[in-house]
């Protein structure tokens, strides 16, 4: 073998092992070891998922029921059955919860615009939670909501029925 | 490992910042093994980990975090696959992976063994790169640091465990044999 000998000075590629001399462990060894140096998880990827534990508030409050997210234009090409159509650049989103749902639009302005309706329309209050902490909240007898400025990134919305039944509701954390 | 996600859960940052330096490579491995570019792969990385931070709460085996990542980093890889990239999560690189700087093989090398060791590097990548999509998708998930367990990969990719380590040598032979096709310097 090759590698066992010792340098050579005469034969210039001794110490590097041809590729038809690599062994299959050794193949995938060097293969393994071209992947940490040439295809690492970019650090600030790693910044960002480190820093969610920090950055989001505790979990939902235990009285808070969860919405959970089942359409998002973006993932599915095809809109699931009573989701409103928007324009075409827009991204929708339903969040459902046994009691309501949340019906989602965001314009991919820089900051971020969002139109949220819950369904079916009632009188509510929203409160947006993002990594920068909660946005007042908000009410409206029809529960239509515009938020004109929100930053991208990790966001929850809670919703909060104005009718004597029915408690809080919140979204599924989120990137925006 | 399930103390990790015990602590987490009760909000320790700490140990939150362990599962991710853990197993932050492996999620990525999963999506670059998918054929996902950098961008996509960031999009997955991330949706994955909130995935799971929120997930924390109502994770039934703490011992299986690896496994639950592995698995939903495939879900979410499967779903932005083929798919235009819309999402901009963070700001996205999109430097593709840099050649082999010289010297990266072993120290010492003369210039002319550096020539050689880099040019067998990049011809390995090519070849690991080009291989079907089954093959890349496991080896670059083994490639991970620290590797996953076979058993960890069996959820993950829908294989049964006893089949991992065939596939495993046959998918790497197969590379063998398209390196020893293409030549190159003697």
């Amino acid at each position: 073998m090759t590698e066992r000998r010792p340098p050579r000075p005469s034969r210039s590629d001794a110490r590097v092992v041809p590729i038809e001399r690599l062994t299959r462990e050794a193949t995938f060894r060097r293969l393994a070891e071209l992947a940490r140096r040439r295809d690492p998880v970019p650090g600030e990827v790693v910044e960002a998922v480190t820093a969610l534990a920090g950055q989001l508030p505790p979990w939902r409050s235990v009285d808070d029921e969860l919405a959970a997210l089942v359409y998002d234009s973006e993932l599915d090409p095809q809109p699931v059955a009573g989701v409103r159509a928007g324009p075409g650049s827009r991204r929708r989103l339903r969040f459902e919860a046994p009691a309501l749902a949340l019906d989602v639009e965001v314009a991919p302005s820089r900051p971020r615009q969002l139109v949220c309706q819950v369904m079916p329309p009632q009188p509510a209050v929203l409160e947006v939670l993002t990594a920068d902490g909660r946005l007042p909240e908000e009410v409206d007898d029809l529960g239509s909501f515009h938020v004109p400025r929100l930053a991208p990134g990790p966001v929850s919305l809670r919703c909060r029925p104005l009718a004597e039944r029915g408690g809080p509701v919140a979204t599924s954390w989120w990137w925006l | 490992m399930g103390e990790l996600v015990l602590a987490a859960r009760e909000g320790d940052e700490e140990a939150w910042r362990a599962i991710v330096l853990r197993y932050v490579d492996l999620v990525w491995a999963v999506a670059r093994g998918h054929g996902l570019d950098h961008c996509d792969a960031a999009d997955v990385t991330q949706t994955t980990w909130l995935r799971l931070y929120e997930h924390l709460p109502r994770l039934r085996d703490p011992e299986r975090v690896a496994a639950w990542l592995a698995t939903t980093a495939r879900r979410e890889s499967l779903r932005l696959q083929g798919r235009r990239r819309q999402l901009q999560l963070v700001a996205c690189f999109e430097s593709e992976a840099t050649p082999v700087a010289a010297g990266d093989a072993v120290p010492g090398l003369s210039p002319t063994e550096l020539v050689a060791a880099v040019d067998r590097d990049e011809r390995l990548w090519l070849a690991f790169s080009e291989l079907p999509t089954p093959c890349r998708t496991l080896l670059r998930a083994l490639m991970a640091d620290p590797p996953p367990s076979y058993a960890e990969l069996s959820v993950a990719l829908g294989m049964p465990v006893g089949s991992i380590g065939p596939t495993r040598a046959r998918c790497l032979d197969r590379l063998r044999a398209t390196l020893l096709g293409l030549g190159g310097p003697s």
